[in-house]
């Protein structure tokens, strides 16, 4: 039997201060088959949605004025929000310059989709960051899923174990 | 200098446990019912973007305006049409205006990290506001065409030359 993902059974916040926009990710889950989604407009109300409510994935915009959505990211992966600290995140942004993904991919995003996106790459994402999740790296400077996409042959010094 | 140690940790299965399975929710490939779905909700949400977008275009022009009446510092102004022209980037394309977000995008890689504008990257800027007046005046989809080829052309050429 092929494999199914009930979006029914996960709980969303997505962060955004442009509501359209936010309201459209909303809309696009709700269509996928989710009852339990989140809105917040800032780097605040995300901090307050996430430690007053059960988030399983977390979708954030990296523009927040005045804050970051790398702060969030960070805060999250830090385990100082209350929720897991492997939480899927998907970051859906215009600010999608080279830079800006490496930063977002340094703090520990799981995934990332440039805006203006299409209704196919959301979904691709959306499926993939819950039907595969991602192993994680723990060390001094990072925490979040493997950074790694290809897995090349390596035997040198400090090969992680 | 040693490198930090670090360890890896296999995935965290519960949330695919609890929410994939071979009965209820939506396949792993995006099916042809469901991608027009989605489509259908973003064509829904199609007029209240335009309304936004031309709402958010009025506001660089005005900024501009009130930066020529010299009630509004340049810095202020280059603030506001970064965070307008990023937001108008990621929103045009996702209702089909890709040119729209093609001018902005240039608009907001020539305005990034500037505090400042000499004349002529002023009226650069004032350039790009104009081309996505048209572009939602005339409701100018997709790529547009040739015509549009050649202003999004032009306007990167000046960037290139002027930024």
């Amino acid at each position: 039997m092929a494999e199914k993902v009930d979006f029914s059974l996960v709980h969303f916040l997505i962060v955004d201060g442009n509501q359209l926009s936010a309201d459209l990710a909303r809309d696009l889950l709700l269509t996928m088959g989710a009852t339990t989604v989140f809105v917040a407009h800032s780097y605040d109300e995300a901090i307050a949605a996430l430690k007053s409510n059960v988030v399983d994935v977390l979708l954030t915009e990296l523009h927040l004025p005045p804050r970051s959505g790398l702060d969030l990211i960070r805060e999250v992966r830090s385990g100082k929000t209350g929720g897991s600290r492997q939480m899927p995140i998907l970051v859906m942004s215009a600010l999608s310059a080279k830079d800006h993904v490496f930063e977002a991919r340094d703090a520990g995003v799981t995934e990332f989709i440039a805006k203006p996106y299409g209704v196919e790459g959301f979904y691709r994402r959306m499926v993939g960051i819950i039907a595969h999740p991602r192993a994680f790296v723990d060390s001094d400077k990072y925490y979040g899923p493997d950074r790694r996409r290809r897995q090349l042959p390596y035997d040198g010094p400090d090969r992680r174990q | 200098m040693t490198a930090a140690k670090s360890k890896l940790l296999p995935p965290v299965e519960e949330l695919r446990a609890r929410a994939v399975n071979s009965r209820t929710g939506m396949d792993l490939r995006l099916s042809p019912a469901v991608l027009r779905r989605l489509e259908e909700v973003v064509n829904e949400s199609r007029e209240r973007f335009v309304i936004d977008l031309a709402a958010r275009l009025r506001k660089l022009r005005t900024s501009v305006q009130t930066v020529l009446d010299g009630d509004m510092t340049q810095q202020d102004m280059l603030a506001l049409v970064f965070d307008e022209s990023l937001q108008i980037k990621g929103m045009g394309g996702t209702i089909g205006y890709n040119v729209l977000s093609l001018i902005a995008t240039t608009l907001n890689d020539f305005v990034a990290g500037r505090t400042e504008l000499g004349r002529i990257q002023f009226e650069i800027l004032q350039l790009h506001i104009d081309a996505m007046y048209v572009v939602i005046a005339d409701r100018i989809t997709d790529n547009g065409g040739i015509l549009e080829d050649q202003v999004l052309s032009g306007l990167r050429a000046a960037v290139r030359k002027f930024g």
